[in-house]
């Protein structure tokens, strides 16, 4: 229990995926626009981070004992895309408004590094299956918090702030993200992964 | 004659579009990831430069050749996973004969697989046009992501270590600022190329206002 | 259906070209890349030994002047002139794993040489822990009770200095060591008492 509690201050604070190892930034630059747009991509990069650990991981598991493990890449982006494609069909029949709500970002998140990165990090770290799931949750939390807190400053940059006209848009996300990386180096040491 | 001439203006389009117009950093703001981690040094930059837009040509004229066949909704899991493909077997090849070469590029690999810009150049261009121009934006993309990282690792390897390529630039007594070398660095280097060259040639982004 | 009958027929056909690909790809190379990685071991370990040696009869100088032993697991490498041992380490470093070799004197403590054969580190911060430089902070010192990678080291023989801006990585070193000197060394008591 210790264990998991560890393992998720971690991924949120100084093994923060976004603004300790600078992964998944593509789609954090793109849709940090506004708070609104970056809740719903966290929530979508939640669920299909924790799912697709807890589904490769015995997928794995089956690889390294038949000893073709050179193929796990291959095989985690298929099942990463067929995931998220079930995911998609699943909610658009069951709960259509949430489908909806999450419009098009579940796609977008086929192609996010984190997806990938955890999946590649538990094979790499050789954690449990417990261990991963909350390693895969916490990221994505750590995510979450990485982007909301981008697009709350952008938002609100935009709104009061004259911004050199060279900085507008993408420009300014990189200062912004500058500050926070460096904010979150003052984590440094507080908990293990 | 007219007909030269037309073809002529094509590549060179797609070339001044991959380097200037539409530089994948600067102006697509893509492979960002890859590009913060390698920039801290300026033969990291240069090997991963090459790396980069080795993959982006060969993988795109990949996925021209096929572009037919792939069912719509199946995109993106398709250039992953030539993308991915293509990259191992290179990386064993490489291992197998080229031992040393490996060696060094060994912790690029992932990150190449992963760079937005392979993908961002499959989807934009290569699934559209014939291999031939393929080629051609493959090669500018990757070029005009090598020159600006190479741009913004002589900055941050000088500042950090005093060095460019490991020639000791700075005096001995030179603090270093090692920050420069870490994350904040490079996305503060990286804005401030941005702010430069956007303001350069007049390229700017307006900030959409989403209710 | 159709449609989908389609997408999945794709998935599978493109999956199963690209694995043939990857599984005719590794069949070709394995053996090479295997001759290769045991060729830099033995490289690695003749050149701490200060055994000179060149590309043609490196594997009967090695034979000849080294002797192998495995005990529990681990293979110990040992000179036969000078009695240090040597051995192959192996963890998970930040990005990926850390593999290399460390020779120790005939007391199994004192550093005689690390070596790293394989890393993934960022390259330029925690990079450098493959670097001839850095790792010449090694030599000398003593792995009981355990060796600390710390920022300002003092000269106590336990103590080697951090990476500046590589915590993580130093730290992660660091723990690669310790746990490797651990079960090399009940091995090596094993053997001899």
């Amino acid at each position: 229990m210790e264990r998991i509690i560890e393992l998720l201050i971690a991924t949120i604070t100084n093994h923060n995926i976004a603004l300790a190892y600078i992964l998944g930034m593509c789609p954090l630059i793109a849709i940090s626009t506004n708070v609104r747009n970056a809740k719903g991509m966290g929530i979508a990069v939640i669920f299909v981070v924790t799912l697709t650990a807890m589904i490769n991981y015995p997928i794995y598991m089956l690889l390294k004992s038949t000893g073709t493990t050179y193929l796990s890449l291959l095989v985690f982006i298929i099942t990463i895309a067929a995931t998220v494609q079930f995911l998609e069909m699943f909610l658009d029949k069951f709960f259509p408004k949430l489908y909806n709500a999450f419009g098009i970002f579940l796609p977008l998140i086929t192609v996010n590094c984190i997806v990938l990165a955890v999946s590649l990090f538990f094979v790499n770290r050789e954690y449990t299956f417990v261990e991963t799931t909350a390693f895969s949750f916490g990221s994505s939390v750590g995510w979450f918090l990485a982007i909301v807190l981008v697009a709350g400053i952008r938002q609100k940059m935009a709104k009061n702030m004259d911004l050199p006209k060279g900085l507008a848009g993408r420009g300014i996300v990189f200062i912004i993200l500058g500050i926070l990386s460096l904010a979150f180096i003052g984590f440094t040491g507080l908990a293990n992964i | 004659m007219k007909w030269i001439r037309l073809r002529y203006k094509r590549w060179f389009n797609i070339l001044k579009d991959g380097l200037l117009t539409n530089n994948q950093i600067v102006v697509a703001v893509l492979g960002i990831c890859s590009s913060l981690a390698v920039s801290n040094r300026v033969e990291n930059s240069i090997a991963m430069g090459l790396g980069v837009t080795f993959v982006v040509m060969a993988s795109s004229a990949m996925v021209s050749l096929i572009r037919n066949f792939i069912p719509s909704k199946l995109r993106m899991v398709t250039y992953m996973v030539i993308i991915s493909t293509f990259v191992i077997m290179v990386q064993m090849f490489l291992e197998a004969y080229f031992f040393t070469i490996a060696k060094a590029l060994g912790a690029y690999v992932g990150l190449i697989i992963t760079n937005c810009i392979v993908m961002g150049r499959a989807e934009a261009f290569a699934v559209k046009n014939p291999v031939r121009y393929t080629l051609i934006d493959g090669f500018a993309s990757g070029m005009g992501y090598t020159y600006i990282l190479v741009l913004v690792a002589i900055v941050r390897e000088l500042l950090a270590f005093g060095t460019i390529l490991n020639f000791q630039v700075m005096p001995e007594g030179f603090p270093k600022w090692v920050v420069m070398a870490m994350a904040p660095g490079g996305f503060f280097v990286l804005a401030i190329m941005i702010w430069i060259i956007r303001q350069a040639s007049k390229n700017f982004e307006v900030e959409v206002q989403a209710k | 259906m159709k449609p989908y009958f389609r997408m999945i027929f794709f998935v599978l056909i493109m999956g199963a070209i690209t694995s043939i690909f990857l599984v005719g790809m590794d069949a070709l190379t394995k053996d090479r890349i295997l001759a290769n990685q045991e060729a830099e071991l033995k490289s690695t370990i003749l050149d701490a030994y200060n055994i000179s040696y060149n590309l043609t009869n490196i594997h009967t100088v090695f034979d000849s002047s080294v002797t192998k032993e495995t005990r529990d697991g681990i293979t110990f490498y040992i000179d036969q002139v000078s009695g240090s041992v040597s051995y192959v380490f192996e963890g998970g470093g930040v990005w990926g794993p850390i593999i290399g070799v460390i020779t120790l004197q005939n007391d199994f403590e004192t550093i005689v040489k690390i070596t790293i054969l394989q890393q993934e580190e960022t390259p330029g911060l925690g990079g450098v822990v493959a670097e001839t430089q850095y790792l010449a902070n090694f030599i000398g010192k003593k792995m009981l009770p355990s060796i600390q990678i710390i920022k300002n080291a003092t000269d106590s023989p336990n103590e080697v200095n951090a990476i500046s801006g590589a915590t993580r990585t130093s730290n992660a070193f660091a723990n690669i060591l310790n746990t490797s000197y651990a079960s090399a060394k009940t091995a090596w008591d094993a053997r001899n008492g």
